[in-house]
């Protein structure tokens, strides 16, 4: 490849990327989006068939990263894939992609990623597009996640984003390096040629493999980090603790202490129980109070029954609640636990799952 | 006219080659060329070897020569692209306007040497005419006055002022070519190279561009070079013709004597053994009974969107015959094909081959006993080596698992593609791609051949052994209906003419009255 | 997997999904808008919409959408024609909202069966909002995508200060999009006349069968490179850092208006809604 020109014999470096490698990008780019258009239609058509959202299209993801292997391979300079991707994206959103902006990002990062791992791997083979197709492919299913979280349980998503992955490696990885193969044999252009292959010294073979290690471990961590937050970290609205309250009251209402933001309050209380015993500290939470009043007690209620999850319940006079501003409701070790700080400890239940007004 | 800041924009020293002070030097050559070598990386032969030649400013040079003569590449060589994009090694020196092209970026001689290249599509960057006339002009740093002014001069110098505000993608091949032609226009150049500008287009097209290089003829600033394969129509423009065999200048001189001499030359080439007809078409030359038809098309009424292509056709094929379908472009002829082999169903009409009604068939069905070649061979070719690839259809369409690759290896030795047989069909030229894209439909044999333009790019000895293989398959009783342009071929296949106009069949008859017909009808004489 | 009925029909895919969009040039207001206001409309559009959750926000937005659709002479029709299939998945969404995320109050409960399945406000009120925001991702990309040429936001964007190699390959890209489109038609034609149909793929051959579409396209579609390179550096292209252009796109007193305007709608949107939760 010819980025470097030749004026008054002195060899100078015109552009990080030449005219042609744009062109080439360009030209992938556009064929990508026209292609993935169609793509895209035909994994939606897939998807009504099973009924789920952005699920069976997945076999065919490895096609859309296809193109932008193709234009890394072609031109072999960090970052053409990541400019590739933004390309692709910005056409198939001109051409009417089904995701519309969205597209954009998820077409830009992948390839971002093409390029980190081939820019990780050093290399130009098989293996390194396969993985370059795989990672690129499963991470429009990360996003998508991010953008429209539709309520699929984890386990799906890993499920889709493995099939992503392995259409990415096949159709990306595989079909990139096959294509680039018969391209390099053919031809089709003769301005400018590849470079000479450099000579593989023993430290840069070491560098490889260190490099295809990390690379592997850096997928391992994605993919687990991904995993990870969406298992654990991330709320979705209807994870963390839940609480329900039932009974004589106008609505049943299933909350969790997220949906009273803004009605926190810290209250200094002392636990004083049978065996253990806590000085006065600070506990911030929801009072229950509150909590009540949003479900509405009828008028003929007379007591509050809290329930925890393996079956230990206390009674409260209802009245006495509605107005106890020591009564709350914290979070604690993911699970919810009254404080009542007028009470005796064994009233401060744990794993608080039911409000039974009665 | 060229701005002070334009000029000062390319650069210093090049001044001298500004259209405007060229006519002062009018003795000074724009171009010179001294012991002109060159070797592509990796080629073992040079492509040029030892030119050398001067180009005056106005003047009008024809370039020529068979296929894979070093033509394109030397035009390379006159825009600098040669030694600065391709690799590979170039001895003496180009220089343009007194530049050594050695010592600048290509871009440095825009402005002083354009080019125009053979496929209007591929050169043409922008979504707009007007975008596109002043795209060089707006890379010169022109003020918008002057790039104006330089786009309505270059428009009209081609004849092309209507095409100002149109979309690129609207325009038929020939008027692409005029916007590439009007856009390097645009730079102003001392030297405009036209590399085969007229290959890919129908004969109105070919008219339309060259007229307008005519009119170029006028702006005796420029030097023109016109790299052509068809001499009739660009000859009587020159003012020197330079013919070229294998990277050598072999004659040079005034137009009239030396092309003659040439196309002369070109007749007493070798030819290359027949394959054994026999063993490939089968033993008897039967050109079966001819009473019936083989194939008739009953009142083809097809479109895509809403708009008919084909209005009410009717003809008939019979066995051995040989139709050549003609007519401008967009005039239906591909979509006609396409409706015979089911490509493109039609709105109304029936199409009868050998007195079954097909009209319903699928595309397989039906490519059993049609094979269709299309235009562009590289949307044909699929497979990994050449010979896999001329079996391909043989093998799809149900002719045996190569059973007998010996008729295929003979086919491929005949038009000369043998020792590619395990190459990479994409890496062939694109001369090579369309025979093999011809081999692989004549490998399975089928009845009727339906040829899509085979002809273009072949040069006179491949066009010959079409002819010949040609003659042979429909002694044997096959019907061939191929698309053509160039009046000159088929008169000499002798065959019956299909003429085309807006989706109407308006002539069908044997050649010469076909001609006549035309000529009648007040068709240019590019038709006949 | 149905390969049967054709993974790669697109002649069936087309006409069932494809909402064939592109620029369609119109005289209104909206489009009438410099090309960089409606791409900075669009994006502060989308972060509204990704920022605020809110479902009434959702419906806000959407009303606003269908005013601009309104503005630029696209009526319902058009709106459902093109978004029919966005529609029916966020329907999708809304439903798997219903079903499944058990929160806020109890609105009802079907009976399924032995099966009780209960609706609660917080599953309406999420899946609103998350099938509101789908839709209105979507058909806000639609609507630019109808009413802007790209042509002229990449000749804008130049002369805002994008490289402009940079943005002649957005230019070139999308004036090939014809051309593949047809050499997409071209290839698959020549696969039906030579016995390849796509459709009949088993799964098992699938995979040859993408390589014969692959090859073709990606062999045709290259061979255009050397020829572009060639006419555009001849014609100057990258010899200057900076280049002059024909015609100056410049941003006129209402594009400001709008602009601000529509920051100021979001803004108060914004105020008045981020983080807040329906129950």
């Amino acid at each position: 490849m010819q980025r470097l020109g030749m004026e008054h014999g002195k060899p100078i470096r015109r552009h990080y990327l030449s005219n042609r490698d744009l062109l080439i990008i360009a030209i992938s780019s556009g064929i990508g989006g026209v292609m993935s258009t169609y793509i895209g239609y035909l994994g939606n058509f897939l998807n009504r068939l099973f009924g789920i959202p952005f699920g069976a299209g997945q076999f065919a993801s490895g096609l859309h990263v296809f193109w932008i292997i193709l234009a890394a391979g072609l031109i072999r300079v960090p970052g053409a894939a990541t400019v590739a991707g933004l390309l692709k994206g910005i056409i198939e959103l001109f051409t009417g992609s089904t995701h519309g902006v969205a597209i954009v990002i998820v077409s830009l990062l992948q390839g971002f990623l093409v390029d980190v791992v081939l820019f990780i791997l050093r290399r130009h083979n098989l293996p390194a597009y396969a993985l370059a197709g795989g990672v690129g492919a499963a991470s429009n299913v990360i996003i998508f996640q991010v953008f429209y979280f539709s309520g699929a349980p984890p386990s799906f998503i890993l499920l889709i984003s493995g099939i992503a992955f392995v259409s990415g490696i096949f159709f990306g990885g595989g079909f990139g390096h096959g294509v680039l193969e018969i391209v390099r044999r053919a031809r089709p252009f003769r301005l400018g040629l590849d470079p000479p292959q450099k000579p593989a010294a023993a430290f840069s073979q070491h560098l490889r493999t260190v490099g295809l290690v990390f690379t592997i471990l850096l997928a391992l961590s994605f993919s687990a980090g991904a995993t990870y937050y969406f298992a654990v970290v991330y709320e979705p609205p209807w994870g963390g603790p839940e609480c329900l309250v039932e009974g004589k009251v106008e609505k049943t209402l299933n909350f969790q202490l997220s949906y009273f933001a803004g009605e926190e309050t810290t209250i200094v209380a002392e636990l004083v129980g049978e065996i253990t015993h806590l000085p006065p500290q600070e506990y911030s939470g929801i009072p229950v109070r509150s909590i009540l009043e949003k479900a509405g007690p009828e008028m003929d209620a007379r007591q509050l029954r809290v329930v925890a999850s393996d079956g230990y319940e206390v009674e409260f006079p209802l009245a006495d609640v509605l107005a106890d501003d020591e009564m709350l409701l914290i979070v604690e070790e993911k699970a919810l636990r009254l404080i009542a700080g007028n009470y005796p400890g064994s009233y401060w239940v744990r794993q608080v799952v039911r409000f039974i007004v009665e | 006219m060229l701005s002070k800041r334009a000029a000062t924009a390319l650069g210093t020293g090049l001044e001298t080659g500004m259209s405007t002070e060229v006519t002062a030097n009018l003795c000074e050559p724009i171009a010179t060329v001294e012991g002109l070598s060159f070797t592509y990386a990796g080629a073992s032969n040079p492509v040029l070897l030892d030119l050398n030649f001067q180009i005056m400013p106005g003047e009008f040079v024809v370039i020529t020569g068979p296929s894979g003569c070093g033509k394109s590449t030397l035009a390379l060589c006159l825009t600098g692209f040669i030694p600065h994009a391709f690799s590979g090694e170039m001895k003496g020196t180009v220089r343009i306007s007194g530049v050594d092209t050695r010592q600048v970026l290509p871009g440095k001689l825009a402005g002083i040497s354009g080019l125009v290249q053979q496929d209007p599509e591929a050169q043409l960057c922008t979504l707009k005419v007007i975008d596109e006339v002043a795209f060089g002009p707006e890379n010169l740093r022109l003020p918008p006055g002057e790039i104006k002014k330089r786009i309505e001069w270059a428009l009209g110098a081609v004849d092309s002022l209507d095409l100002l505000f149109k979309d690129v993608h609207t325009l038929s091949g020939g008027e692409k070519q005029r916007v590439a032609i009007a856009s390097v226009l645009a730079m102003r150049p001392g030297l405009l190279i036209l590399d085969e500008p007229t290959a890919n287009l129908d004969p109105r097209s070919t008219v339309e561009v060259l007229q307008a290089i005519e009119s170029l003829r006028s702006e005796k600033n420029t030097a023109i070079i016109v790299i052509e394969h068809r001499l009739s129509k660009v000859l009587p423009l020159a003012d020197r013709l330079i013919v070229m065999e294998e990277g050598k200048i072999t004659a040079m001189g005034r137009p009239r004597e030396t092309g003659t001499c040439y196309r002369k030359k070109l007749l007493i080439r070798k030819r290359r053994v027949l394959p054994d007809f026999k063993r490939f078409f089968g033993g008897q030359e039967n050109p079966g009974d001819s009473d019936k038809p083989l194939l008739v098309a009953e009142n083809i009424t097809a479109g895509y969107t809403e708009r008919p292509v084909l209005a009410g056709i009717n003809f008939q094929l019979y066995p051995g015959e040989f139709s050549v379908l003609m007519g401008d472009n967009g005039s239906g002829k591909t979509s006609l094909l396409h409706v015979l082999l089911g490509i493109l169903k039609p709105w109304e009409g029936r199409v009868l081959f050998q007195e079954k009604d097909v009209t319903s068939w699928s595309v397989a069905q039906r490519a059993r006993f049609m094979g269709l070649t299309f235009q562009n061979p590289n949307h044909q070719l699929f497979e990994k080596t050449v010979l896999r690839e001329a079996g391909l259809p043989r093998r799809f369409l149900g002719q045996g698992e190569e059973k007998d690759s010996a008729v295929i290896e003979n086919l491929l030795e005949y038009f000369g593609l043998l020792p590619y047989k395990e190459s990479l069909p994409q890496a062939l030229s694109m001369g090579e791609k369309k025979r093999l894209t011809f081999i692989s439909v004549l490998a399975y044999y089928p009845p009727l051949l339906l040829l899509d333009e085979p002809l273009v790019g072949q040069d006179e000895e491949n066009l010959a052994y079409l002819g010949e293989i040609l003659h042979e398959y429909r002694k044997r009783g096959g019907a061939v209906l191929m698309i053509c342009h160039e009046p000159a071929v088929v008169r000499a296949f002798d065959g019956r003419v299909l003429f085309l106009e807006a989706g109407k069949l308006i002539v069908d008859a044997p050649s010469k009255e076909a001609f006549l017909m035309l000529k009648e009808n007040g068709y240019g004489e590019e038709y006949y | 997997m149905n390969t049967k009925s054709g993974f790669f029909s697109l002649r069936k895919g087309t006409t069932l999904f494809y909402p064939g969009l592109s620029y369609v040039p119109g005289a209104t207001f909206i489009h009438r808008i410099h090309p960089i206001v409606k791409l900075l409309v669009l994006i502060i559009f989308n972060i509204a919409v990704f920022t605020i959750t809110n479902f009434q926000a959702g419906l806000f937005l959407l009303a606003f959408l269908l005013l601009a659709y309104r503005a630029g002479g696209l009526g319902f029709s058009f709106f459902w024609r093109k978004l029919r299939i966005i529609i029916f998945f966020s329907l999708l969404i809304l439903l798997v909202q219903l079903f499944f995320v058990r929160g806020g109050h109890l609105l009802g409960e079907i009976a399924l069966g032995p099966f009780r399945l209960g609706i609660w406000s917080l599953g309406l009120f999420d899946g609103l909002s998350l099938s509101l925001r789908f839709i209105n991702v979507i058909a806000s990309s639609f609507l630019f995508v109808t009413i802007t040429d790209p042509n002229r936001l990449a000749y804008s964007l130049m002369q805002a200060g994008l490289p402009y190699r940079l943005g002649f390959m957005l230019i070139t890209a999308l004036r090939f999009i014809p051309v593949f489109h047809l050499e997409l038609s071209q290839v698959r034609y020549a696969q039906m006349a030579k016995g390849i149909e796509l459709e009949k793929a088993s799964l098992r051959r699938l995979g040859r069968y993408v390589y014969y579409l692959l090859i073709p396209l990606v062999i045709s579609a290259l061979e255009k490179v050397d020829s572009l390179t060639i006419s555009m550096e001849s014609r100057a292209f990258g010899l200057h850092p900076s280049r002059t252009y024909l015609t100056r796109q410049s941003l006129k007193a209402t594009d400001w208006l709008v602009l601000a305007s529509t920051l100021v709608l979001f803004l108060v949107l914004f105020k008045l809604y981020a983080g807040k939760m329906s129950l």
